[in-house]
Order: structure tokens, then sequence, then C-alpha cells
């Protein structure tokens, strides 16, 4: 089944043509972003059931971006009438593009005009079974019989949270020579199971995702036995000693690591800004010939995909590292003009509320030839590493820090049982990315969670990849 | 939308209901170095309205409720679906019987702020102007500045007798610093302030830079080990959001927590400074339209108050209190320069992160500060990696005093015998 149309934005969309058609007399590029995106969650835990209208995730707005031969700016408004319109064309004309009050020693940046290539797009994706078909009944006595059997499975399960979340995203961008229209439908799931060792409260995280409807619960389901297992497990985790380690990386691992390490690096308006080294190593060997990087809203199916970006671009499959050699970065359509290269398809938005900027998508490292039994015994002294729990950028520096919940020791080509948790990864991005020796034939992508740029704006994307063999540094 | 989103609930007989709708304009400000890459503005309003629906079984009463968000431009009809989507959603959420927090009717309150006297595309450029004042040198400058003016006005109306509404201003942001000899360095801060407060913004901007400078110089990582260890700025917020979850009642409600008023929360045994910490309200109302006051949370090391919103509490049994962001530290007895003989200073971490659940504590060190007999040794690299539950009998504060949205009290925290990997 295909997404249907908002009806909210056909109804909309000649009023916002006549905005546009309005404004681009007096402005030489005049766009606008609308979009009416619905977003539900569900949650059993301890503290309850929860359900209701996601609030990050559920909106409806417009936002119109203005160029007046030098520079751009944006407005970003909920409401829009026939008798509004004027409302609206005197916001931008009299509040938002005179510029004034600019402080002394400071200056604009003045840019060329989008190249507003003519393009028209009506797009949606496709899913077998809605949530709303499935039901608020049926999508929490699945969430609920998920939570029973993991806090069933041993009484020392002190939780077991189970979440269901969707957004069903409908968005029209319309310019003077552009018309697109997309209609997405994301899901994602996830399980956390929760086991007091102490004082402390020990858990394990596992998700499924999907760029489709509720049929990601039926795979939530058959991630709950790990789940409880791993946690259980976590209750005689140890400290990790610190020290660098040969790690075979599990995909979610590897996962957090081609985003966060490395792929936050190559978000070109970083480069615009000089606060990305990678602009200095394009054309250069950054990884292991054995590493192959994507980046693509167009590449996958999971959540970070789409047909166009939230600048009216089309989406791509950006070949970022290939065979170890950094190709190029990955770009909004403003920062693209600043570096006077193409954009990727990669400007996206918080919501219609907020600035666009270079944003990933769907990132990963293309599968290899080893096998997980391989190269689990090719390590004499080491860990498997599993369940990222975080990571933050530096892509000035491509300093490493990544957290992830689980190692488990490796020795002598055998995992012997022993689980240290919580573990840092540290150290210098092309390091470890040089020091990857194997990668595995498989490939999972996860999208459940979410990417800020620094600590806000939240975005809906997936990573992953193989599994990998690095040497790493860990705390 | 008040008048509309009443009607929808009448003609829907939907009884038990909360409604917050928050209207909020801004002024946006994005500038790379010292040139403005892009000036935004934003008219935004939103509405959550929360249903409620009663049911019973097996003898037990229940309350389930639903959230939908209602937008500008709806009609009635498109709200009346929203509304019966969340009440038909309620029915399946099987949460016991509470009841709403019963407030009433209050004269609306304009919080006070010296941004209220100005637009706000002027109150964006006047603090991008203070704060570009402190990027004086060639050295070390301001890579880039975020500045968002922001006006606020939220109301919150429920079935309960709730009615009350508040406005405020805020301006806050984000900068990041650059030196880039001997080595190219950057590092990454945040500001929000509830006045116009330029000078605090300058000040702040001149230590960032300071900070970078710092760091360009460091060369070496700290040898792996164990260390006394000097926390500060907005570790200290970090940090102290342990005691906050821990306390809170929704926690304790689901067992994660086994905290309880009189709970000596630091440990029997503590030989360092018992803590004495205070939850500050940021608004006046919660969400939920509770007043809210300043409270004592931990007092000589002991707990006073479990808090949180209106269910939790109504389960555990206790006053709701409403949930509170900013936290309030009376503790501090050492002057900065003695706590920090002797021990590894970290002052930027690329994210230092505290996990209220497992009380860990940790992050990858950006910019450290070694003190040792032969002096100061400036560092990056390495993380530490703490539990606080281990640590927190011997908790040593300053005297020096820190001040943000989210915190006031000592500026560091020196914890003793932290693992760090070098």
């Amino acid at each position: 089944m295909q997404v249907q149309r908002s009806a909210f934005l056909q109804a909309a969309k000649p009023l916002l043509q006549s905005l546009v058609n309005q404004l681009s007399e007096k402005y030489g590029y005049v766009s606008v972003l609308a979009a009416d995106t619905r977003s539900k969650y569900y949650r059993v835990g301890n503290t309850g059931v929860s359900a209701g209208e996601d609030e990050l995730f559920t909106g409806r707005g417009f936002v119109l971006k203005a160029y007046d031969g030098r520079s751009y700016g944006e407005y970003s408004f909920t409401h829009i009438d026939e008798a509004s319109i004027p409302d609206i064309a005197r916001e931008v004309e009299q509040r938002l593009m005179p510029l004034t009050g600019l402080p002394e020693g400071l200056t604009l940046s003045e840019y060329g005009q989008i190249p507003d290539e003519p393009a028209v797009l009506l797009k949606s994706t496709e899913y077998r079974i809605h949530p709303e078909e499935k039901g608020d009944e049926a999508i929490l006595a699945a969430l609920t019989a998920i939570r029973e059997e993991g806090k069933g499975r041993d009484e020392r399960v002190l939780d077991c949270i189970a979440s269901f979340e969707y957004q069903e995203i409908h968005k029209l961008f319309l310019s003077p020579n552009r018309d697109l229209e997309q209609n997405l439908l994301w899901s994602c799931g996830s399980i956390y199971a929760m086991c007091p060792k102490g004082e402390e409260i020990v858990g394990y995280y596992d998700g499924a995702s999907d760029l489709g409807g509720a049929e990601v619960l039926d795979v939530l389901h058959k991630k709950l036995d790990n789940a409880v297992t791993c946690a259980l497990e976590l209750i005689d985790s140890q400290p990790m000693v610190p020290g660098e380690y040969e790690c075979v990386c599990t995909p979610a691992v590897t996962g957090m690591i081609v985003h966060e390490a490395f792929g936050h690096g190559v978000e070109m308006d970083m480069f615009v800004k000089d606060r990305a080294q990678a602009k200095q190593f394009i054309d250069q060997y950054v990884a292991s010939p054995l590493i192959t990087m994507h980046d693509g809203a167009a590449v996958q199916q999971d959540t970070g995909s789409y047909f166009f970006d939230d600048e009216g671009v089309l989406a791509h499959d950006t070949v970022i590292i290939e065979k170890g050699i950094l190709k190029r970065g990955i770009s909004d359509a403003q920062s693209a003009m600043h570096l006077k290269t193409e954009p990727t398809g990669n400007g996206r938005r918080e919501s219609f509320e907020r600035k666009a900027y270079t944003r990933m998508t769907n990132t990963y490292f293309q599968p290899g030839t080893d096998t997980f039994e391989d190269m689990i015994a090719s390590v004499k002294d080491g860990f498997l590493l599993d369940n990222p729990s975080s990571g933050m950028e530096d892509p000035k520096n491509w300093g490493i820090q990544c957290m992830v919940n689980v190692a488990r020791e490796i020795k002598d080509g055998k995992l012997t049982g022993r689980i240290f948790s919580p573990i840092v990864l540290t150290g210098y991005v092309p390091d470890l990315l040089k020091s990857i020796t194997m990668v595995s034939k498989d490939f999972d992508l996860e999208g459940g969670g979410m990417c800020g740029k620094g600590w806000k704006e939240w975005v809906k994307v997936s990573d992953g990849g193989p599994c990998i063999k690095a040497r790493i540094r860990l705390g | 939308m008040r008048d509309i989103i009443l009607k929808a609930l009448r003609e829907l007989d939907i009884p038990v209901y909360q409604i917050e709708i928050t209207e909020e304009r801004s002024a946006e400000l994005f500038f790379i170095k010292k040139t403005l890459d892009m000036r935004r503005i934003k008219d935004a309003t939103h509405c959550a309205v929360t249903v409620y629906r009663d049911f019973e079984a097996d003898g037990v009463k229940f309350r389930g409720s639903s959230q939908a968000q209602i937008f500008e431009g709806m009609s009635l009809d498109e709200i009346k679906a929203r509304l019966k989507s969340a009440l038909f959603a309620a029915q399946f959420v099987k949460n016991p019987y509470y009841e709403l927090y019963a407030g009433r009717k209050e004269v609306p309150v304009d919080m006070p702020s010296t941004l209220a006297d100005r637009p706000l595309e002027e109150n964006a450029m006047r603090m991008a102007q203070a704060l570009f004042a402190a990027d004086t040198d060639k050295d070390a400058f301001l890579n880039s500045v975020e500045v968002f003016a922001i006006q606020k006005k939220v109301s919150l109306l429920s079935s309960a007798g709730t009615d009350v509404a508040y406005s405020r201003y805020l301006v806050k942001g984000e900068f990041v610093t650059q030196c880039k000899e001997p080595q190219d360095v950057e590092q990454f801060f945040q500001f929000e302030y509830a006045d116009l407060n330029t000078e605090a913004l300058t000040e702040k901007g001149r230590k960032a830079i300071a900070a970078v400078r710092d760091r360009a110089a460091a060369k070496n990582s700290p040898q792996a080990g164990t260390y006394d260890v000097v926390l500060s700025g907005e570790q200290m917020e970090t940090l102290l959001e342990y005691y906050g979850e821990r306390a809170h009642a929704a926690l304790v409600y689901a067992h994660y927590s086994d905290w309880a008023p009189g709970k000596a929360v630091q440990g029997e045994a503590v030989t360092g400074e018992k803590l004495n910490l205070n939850l500050l309200p940021m608004a006046p109302y919660s969400e939920e339209g509770i007043p809210m006051a300043p409270r004592s949370l931990i007092r000589d090391g002991k707990l006073e108050l479990i808090y949180g919103s209106n269910r939790f509490c109504q389960y555990l049994g206790i006053e709701p209190t409403g949930d509170y962001r900013r936290m309030g530290l009376d503790n501090g007895t050492v002057p900065l320069q003695e706590l920090q003989k002797g021990c590894l200073c970290p002052v930027s971490f690329s994210d230092f992160q505290m996990d209220a659940f497992t009380g860990h504590f940790g992050g990858e060190i950006r910019l450290a500060y070694l003190y040792t007999e032969n002096g100061v040794e400036i560092l990056t690299g390495g993380s530490i990696n703490g539990v606080l539950p281990e640590k927190q009998g011997k908790l040593l504060f300053s005297t020096e005093r820190y001040d943000t949205m989210d915190y006031t009290g000592p500026f560091a925290v020196k914890i003793e015998g932290v693992e760090v990997a070098g």
C-alpha cells in the first residue's frame, strides 16, 4: 500500500503558490516547504502505559525562504489562509529581509541565487500494515505481550519497556520552477530490559525500524530474547581495564562509528565553517582499503529515507569513502553554493520551524567478505563490542567519543563469557578506520534513534553496516 | 484556538481534559566567523490536548489518557477527529485511576525581563554584539555563533479548574571557538539567559576563547590511572542530574529508584561535604498548572522530597510538585585554587554524561589541567569513567559560585579516585 497524500497540503497548495508568486515579484528566489506530519507513540513499562501524538514529530506549518540579491532569510509560520497572505508577505518584507542593526565589525555573507531548476515530483513510500489500521488496541497489546514475556523470563528482570512509534510525513516544496510532493511512513520499536545490580540498574536496549508500518512489531518481538539475556548478563559485568585492544564491532557499533565518529565530519556545512578536518583529506586514505561508506536518503529503506530534502533537492546515494579513500562529503544547498559543489540532498530540518543544516540520512559501511566466526577466531586478546549507547561528534579533531554498553572478552579466538560495561571508545578516527583488518558479510541498519547537531536539531537517521575488526582504545 | 477546542470537547462530550497552548515568536541569527550567514524569524502556535477516559476492569478503576496535537487553521471537524482518535486510544491506556491536578483561574503572569523592552530582532542583534565583543584576537576567535531571541506565551487549562497563563522571554544560543596554532582546535559552548545579559555573555565569550587557546597548546593525554578529579561548570549540572532523577516520583513509582524521604542518599559514611540541594522553578507553573516554588530536595545528605508530576505523586500518596529542571546547591567550603591542588581538572568534554540508573559518569576529555607540585600541565584526550554512588561520600565543593538557567551553586566539585583512560 502507498502512503496517501495530505488533504491539508492539497488545500494549502494554491495559497502557497499565490504567496510564492507574490513575493517572487520582489525577491530573486522564493520557496516554501510545507509540512504535515503526524507521529504516534506507544509505550508500556513499570511507569504505566502511554499513547499519544508525539509533539516533536507532529506538526503542521510552513517555512518560506527568500533571497534579496545578496542573502537568504527564512520565515517559519503555522497559519495561512486567503486573508493572511498579505500579512505573511508583510512579515517577510518588513521584519525578515530588511537587515538592520548589524553590529559594527560584522558583515553579511553574500550568496548567489539558488538555481531553481524545473522539477515536478509526486512520490509515496509503501507499507504492509499501516499502524492506524493495526489500531491502538492491537499495538498496545503487542507491546504488553512483549513486556510481560520479557519480565516473565527471570525474576531479576525489573522492567522490560516496550515501545513503538511511527511518523507519517507529508511534504510539499514549491518554488517558481519546482513542485515536489512526498508522502512517507516510517516505524520503529524498541525493547529496554532492565535488571538491578546492587544500587545500579543495568539495561540492554534493542530496536527495530523500517520505512514501513506496524510490521516492525514482529521484528521487535524476535529481539526480546537477546535483550533480556544481555540485560541479565550485565548484572555480572565488570569495569573495563583501560587500554587499546583488538575489537570486533557488531553492525550496531559499526553504525555508531560510521555515524558519530566519521559521518558528522563529512557534513559539508562544517567545511564552510572550517570545522571539519575531512576537508583537507579529500582523495586521501582515511580508512582501510576494505572500507566503502555511503550516505543517502535514496539508497536504503529506513528512517533516514526520503525523495527530496527540506530544500527541495532530490535524494542521492553519496559514496563518501571508496576503498579507503575519502571521495566527497554530503551537503545542504546553501553550503554547496558556498563551496561551489553540487548539493547532495542532505539539507534537513528538525521541523519547518528550524533552519536546514547538512544532515546524514542512511549512513553505512558496505559489507565485506569475512565471516563473524573467523573474525572472533582471529582475536588473541580483545573484545566483541555490542550495544552502542551514545556518541558525540568531533569533526574538527576527529576525536572519538562513543559509548557502548557491552564488551565481551575474547581470548585466543574464543568468547570467554566475561562482560565489561560501560565502555568509552576514544582515539583518532582515521587511526581506528585504518586499523580495520576484517569486514564481515553481514549487514544491518538501525534507525530507532535520533541524530542531533551538537545538542539540538533532532532528525531520524539510520546507520549500520557489517561487523568490523579494528584496534580501539577502550576506557 | 482555545474556544474552538473547548467547543470540540463539549460536542464530543469529553469531560476530562487538559490543554496547553504555546505561542512562540523568535528572531534567529546564524553567523560564520564574523559574517551573518542566515537570518530567520518564527511565529508558531502549538496546542497539545490531553483527553482522559475512565473505565473499570475486574472491579478496579482506571484512567487512560492520550494526547492530540492541534494546529492553527484546523476546522472544528478536524479537531474533533483528532480528539476522538485520542479518546479512542485512551481506553487502552490502562493506568490506575488518579485525579487531575485541581487548579484555579489565576491572573496571567508576565515574567519580568529586560528582554521585554525591545523587539526580538534587536535582542538577537544585541546579544550577538555582546558575544562578538569578546572576539578581539586573531589567534583564537569565534568560529560560528547561533543566537535565538524568543518570546513564549503559555496557557494551561484543564477540566479540573486550572486556567493559568504566563509569558517569558529568553535569549539562548551556542557558539564554537577556534584556535589555529600551535594546533587547530575548537570548543563548543551554549548560553541561555532570561534577561538581556550582555555582560555575562561577553565574559563567557572571553573565557571560552581563552580555553580554546589553552586547548590548542595541549599536546598530551593524561597518563592512564586513578586521579582525584575536579569537575566544574556545566559538568556540575550534569552530575547533579543523578540526584534529580533518582528522587523523581516516576522513577520511584516504577521501582527504578528506592529513594524515600529520610534516606541518606550520599551513604552513611560521609567524610566530605553533605549535600544541600534545592529544586528551583523556571516558570510560575508546571505543564499541569501546578504552581512552582523553590523546594528543598536534599538536606545534609538526606533526601527530603520525592517530586514529580501529578499522576506519579498521587500514586505515591505525596503532594504533586510538578517537574523541575533547575537545581541549586548550597554547598561550597574550599576555595577553587585549594580544591585543584594535585587534581586532574577536566574543563571541557566532547560529551559529559551521567547515567542516573547506574550512577556512572564520564566522557572524553577535550581540555584538562593537571595541577601538580611542578605546576600546571594542559592536557587533551583520554576519558574519565566513575561511579558517583561509590565516590559521593567524599565530595568537596568550591566556594566560588556558578549560575546558569539550569543551575546555581558551587563552580566545582572534587571527586576522589576516578579512573582515567589515557
